[in-house]
C-alpha cells in the first residue's frame, strides 16, 4: 500500500530529510564562541548594573554625614547584604552557558541537576537574600527614630516603625511565598522525572 | 584567549562531518522558527567544540554528542517554555489524543515529514529525546546511555512511539486512500 508509511518507513522519511548544510569552521566557531560569549556577558550585565546601581546608592548613603551614625550603620549592612547576593547570585548562574558536565552526564541527569539547582535557589531564599537584609532594615529603622525630631516623640515612633515594619514585612512575605511556590512547582517536575526512573 | 588543545579541534571537525546532518535535524526538531533554529543550531556546534575538550573516552562519541546536543536544545526549550508557555505533553497523553488531520494523509514524504515534526516537537524533553534517537536509527540500550532512563522504560517508550507512529501514519494513510 503506498499510501503507508510502517515505523521503519518513518524513519526513512526522518532520516532523509534534506540538510541545510549548515557548516562551520573551526575557526569560525573560535569567534562565534567568543562572540556568544560576550553576549550573553551583556544580558547577565543588565542583571549586575541593578545591583551595581543598589551598591553605588548605599554607597553614597554612607559618606553622607547628615544622616546620622545609626542611620549610616544600617546602610552598610544593607549593603554588605546586597554584596552577598550579588555574590551569591553570581555564583549560581556563571556567565559560560556551557556547563562542564554537559557530555559526561545523561539527559536525564542533567536535566534534573539543572531543576534541582533552580530549585534550591528558590527554597534558601532567605538565606542568600532575604534574611542577611533584615539586621541593616532593622538598624535603619532604629536609626531613623532616633534621628528625627517628629520620631523622637514616643507615637511617631511606633507609627513610623509599624508602617516600614509592615511593608518591609509584607514585600518580604510576598517575595518568601513566591520563591517556596516555585521551589515547589520544579520539585514536582522533579518528582515527575523521578517516578519514571523508577518505573521498570 | 587560552589556546585550545589541536585534538579539540580535529575531534570536532570529524564529529561535524559524521554528526553535522542529525544535529540539523536535531534543532529543526527542537525550534519551529528558522531564524531561532540556526541559532541554535549554532550553540549546538559552540557546546560541543567546548565539551570535546573533556572528552575522555569513558562513553562513545556517538553518545557525547547526542548529550550534548540534546542537552543543548532541551535547556533552549525549558528557556521558551518559560517565554510562551506552551503546553508540552508526554508519550501516554499522545497515544490518547487524535491526529486532528487524520484522513487528509496522502502518501507525499514532506507532509508526513511535517506532520512527524509537529509531533516530536510537543513532546516533554524526555519523550523527545526517545523519539528523537529511535527516529535516528539508535537501538534501545544506546537510547539509554544517552538519556539516562532505564532499558525497560526506554523498550517501554520505543513501544509507544511504535503505536503513535502506526496510529498515525498507517491509519492516516487508510483514510486517505
Amino acid at each position: 500500500m503506498a499510501n503507508e508509511f510502517p515505523p521503519n518507513d518513518i524513519r526513512k522519511v526522518w532520516q532523509k530529510q534534506k540538510p541545510e548544510g549548515i557548516r562551520m569552521s573551526v575557526e569560525e566557531i573560535r569567534k562565534k564562541a567568543v562572540r556568544f560569549e560576550r553576549k550573553v556577558f551583556w544580558e547577565n550585565a543588565l542583571n549586575y548594573l541593578v545591583g551595581f546601581a543598589g551598591v553605588a546608592l548605599l554607597s553614597l548613603c554612607l559618606i553622607w554625614h547628615s544622616l546620622g551614625a545609626l542611620v549610616r550603620l544600617g546602610f552598610g549592612l544593607i549593603l554588605v547584604a546586597l554584596l552577598y547576593m550579588l555574590w551569591h547570585t553570581h555564583r549560581q548562574s556563571p556567565f559560560r552557558r556551557v556547563p562542564p558536565e554537559i557530555g559526561t552526564v545523561s539527559c536525564f541527569e542533567f536535566h534534573r541537576r539543572e531543576l534541582e539547582r533552580r530549585r534550591d535557589l528558590h527554597r534558601t531564599v532567605w538565606r542568600w537574600s532575604l534574611g542577611p537584609a533584615i539586621p541593616g532594615l532593622l538598624v535603619f529603622m532604629a536609626g531613623v527614630a532616633h534621628m528625627s525630631p517628629w520620631c523622637q516623640a514616643m507615637r511617631g515612633l511606633v507609627v513610623f516603625d509599624l508602617m516600614f515594619g509592615a511593608i518591609v514585612v509584607f514585600a518580604f512575605a510576598y517575595a518568601w511565598r513566591e520563591s517556596q511556590w516555585r521551589a515547589l512547582k520544579l520539585q514536582n517536575e522533579i518528582d515527575k522525572l523521578d517516578a519514571l526512573r523508577g518505573q521498570h | 584567549m587560552p589556546a585550545e588543545a589541536p585534538t579539540q579541534d580535529v575531534l570536532y571537525q570529524e564529529t561535524a562531518d559524521t554528526y553535522g546532518a542529525a544535529l540539523e535535524r536535531l534543532a529543526r526538531a527542537y525550534e519551529v522558527d528558522a531564524e531561532v533554529r540556526r541559532d541554535l543550531l549554532q550553540d549546538i556546534h559552540i557546546a560541543l567544540w567546548r565539551s570535546l575538550a573533556r572528552f575522555d573516552g569513558r562513553c562513545s562519541l556517538r553518545t557525547w554528542v547526542y548529550r550534548v546536543a540534546h542537552n543543548t536544545a532541551t535547556s533552549h526549550v525549558i528557556r521558551q517554555h518559560r517565554r510562551n508557555s506552551r503546553t508540552l505533553v508526554g508519550l501516554e497523553e499522545l497515544e490518547g489524543i487524535p491526529d486532528h488531520r487524520e484522513g487528509e494523509m496522502s502518501a507525499d514524504w514532506r507532509e508526513a515529514l511535517e506532520r512527524l515534526l509537529e509531533l516530536v516537537q510537543s513532546l516533554k524533553p524526555l519523550d523527545r529525546q526517545v523519539i528523537l534517537s529511535y527516529l535516528e536509527g539508535l537501538d534501545a540500550a544506546s537510547i539509554g546511555e544517552i538519556t539516562g532512563i532505564s532499558p525497560g522504560n526506554v523498550a517501554t517508550k520505543i513501544h509507544r512511539i511504535k503505536n503513535i507512529l502506526a496510529q498515525r501514519f498507517q491509519e492516516g494513510g487508510r483514510h486517505g486512500k
